[in-house]
């Protein structure tokens, strides 16, 4: 299998369409992000952990 | 035996640990299941063996040897990945895991063979020789966590820790005959596990039965601050589960996992392994074949003019995937699946790439959607919701004495 094959096996997802909140929202750590920000009972961490949500 | 036999015996002084070890340590492996042995492990079995007579109250693991997979770092021990760009690397830190083995007095019998940086499912993409499935030499253990997965079904270690980005315990488990198990996203640290695909890494475990999984799951899982994306589990117990099965899936989401899987995978492994010594453009001699391939799939597929083509469409999949694993799991507590459809490879037999790519058909996503996922022998896997690990192992002790 060389690279143009494996190509063409990943393009079959473009015969899916998605809704526009899925294509708005695609940054999936987002979530475990802001997730983190509620459970982290470290204040240092929790900083950083802010900073990065509010860089993305 | 499985590890509460053990634990007891080595409690009653019925053996020792340093017998334990030494007789896992001398067997011959002709499975191909090590790339290192570590004969250090005599030593800390004598010492859990002297503490234990002194009266110290131990770790119900200590003295139970246990072997580790190639791409988790253990200080003063050579870790490469089964990857010559790796050969002679010995790391000066252990991983949080290995620190917490090392704690309980689980002597380390030695490093596991694997496909390269994790990227194959048939055990034969190793740099240095394949893995042979101790069930039948002639077929694959599946991969990539071949090593482990053939440790424990040859009798070559009595638990080991695999990793898991899309199958690679539940996989080589399932082909071998013993149960693997890909915990939560976040439920044990990653620090210290060499990177493939960080959003969908993670450190599994390979045993012989879920009570076995249990006990070391509960000594490795927990947060870690020097990994910001570790979580705790929670222990929910579940009397009358509902449980769903893969027939349910009718949903078209479920068609993309695949191709998303390998999308991101890729272009996250191409972001991973350009670290390494002697790589340019994407590109690095040392590298085989497979792990090559991937890393140039990954710089097309995440490249400025392919973006949103690829990528983003493949991230919009997988946040319509857990969206999707969100609304099943209000209605259920545990879905079942097949592992892998259809018999176990010949070795040599999967040359063409996609149809080892389709092996990760129903397991890549649990690593999609940041599930736990259990296989066992029977050739099912299980999921449950995330962070509720310890809930779905106990299913699936149930599952092994009374069927579904």
């Amino acid at each position: 299998m060389n690279i143009s094959d494996m190509i063409e096996f990943v393009n079959k997802i473009s015969a899916f369409e998605f809704s526009k909140k899925s294509l708005a929202d695609s940054v999936p750590m987002s979530e475990l992000r802001e997730d983190r920000v509620e459970k982290s009972d470290c204040t240092m961490e929790r900083q950083v952990v802010v900073d990065k949500v509010e860089g993305v | 035996m499985t590890l509460a036999e053990l634990s007891r015996k080595l409690q009653n002084g019925e053996f020792s640990a340093y017998e334990l070890t030494k007789n896992y340590l001398e067997k011959e492996d002709e499975y191909g299941a090590y790339l290192f042995k570590n004969e250090d492990a005599i030593s800390v079995a004598k010492e859990i063996d002297n503490r234990r007579l002194s009266g110290e109250k131990l770790h119900p693991l200590a003295g139970i040897p246990i072997a580790i997979k190639d791409n988790i770092v253990t200080k003063g021990m050579p870790t490469t990945c089964a990857s010559r760009t790796l050969e002679g690397y010995i790391p000066p830190y252990d991983a949080t895991v290995v620190e917490k083995i090392k704690k309980a007095g689980m002597p380390i019998l030695g490093k596991t063979n694997m496909d390269e940086f994790g990227m194959g499912s048939t055990g034969e993409n190793s740099a240095f020789y394949p893995t042979k499935n101790p069930k039948d030499t002639t077929l694959v253990p599946g991969g990539s966590s071949s090593g482990s997965a053939a440790a424990v079904s040859g009798g070559l270690a009595p638990v080991a820790l695999g990793s898991d980005t899309g199958g690679s315990c539940r996989l080589p488990a399932t082909y071998c005959g013993v149960v693997g198990f890909k915990p939560s996203y976040g439920a044990v640290s990653r620090y210290g596990l060499i990177a493939f695909a960080s959003s969908l890494d993670q450190i599994g475990i390979i045993g012989k039965c879920a009570e076995d999984i249990g006990l070391v799951f509960d000594l490795i899982s927990g947060r870690d601050p020097r990994d910001m994306t570790s979580i705790e589990t929670k222990n929910i117990r579940i009397d009358r589960p509902r449980v769903r099965n893969i027939c349910d899936f009718n949903d078209k989401i479920f068609k993309t996992v695949l191709y998303a899987y390998y999308i991101i995978s890729s272009a996250e492994a191409y972001s991973n392994l350009n670290r390494y010594d002697g790589v340019y453009y994407g590109k690095c001699r040392k590298f085989g074949e497979e792990v090559q391939r991937r890393v140039e799939l990954g710089a097309y597929v995440s490249g400025h003019e392919n973006v949103g083509e690829y990528y983003e469409k493949a991230s919009a999949a997988r946040r319509a995937i857990c969206d999707k694993m969100d609304e099943i799991f209000k209605e259920c507590d545990f879905i079942v699946t097949p592992t892998v459809k259809g018999d176990v490879p010949q070795l040599g037999s999967l040359k063409n790439g996609a149809d080892m790519y389709e092996l990760d058909e129903f397991t890549t996503l649990a690593n999609l959607a940041y599930l736990p996922a259990i296989s066992l022998p029977s050739g099912i896997t299980i999921m449950g919701r995330r962070g509720e690990d310890m809930s779905l192992i106990s299913y699936a002790r149930e599952v092994e004495k009374n069927g579904i």
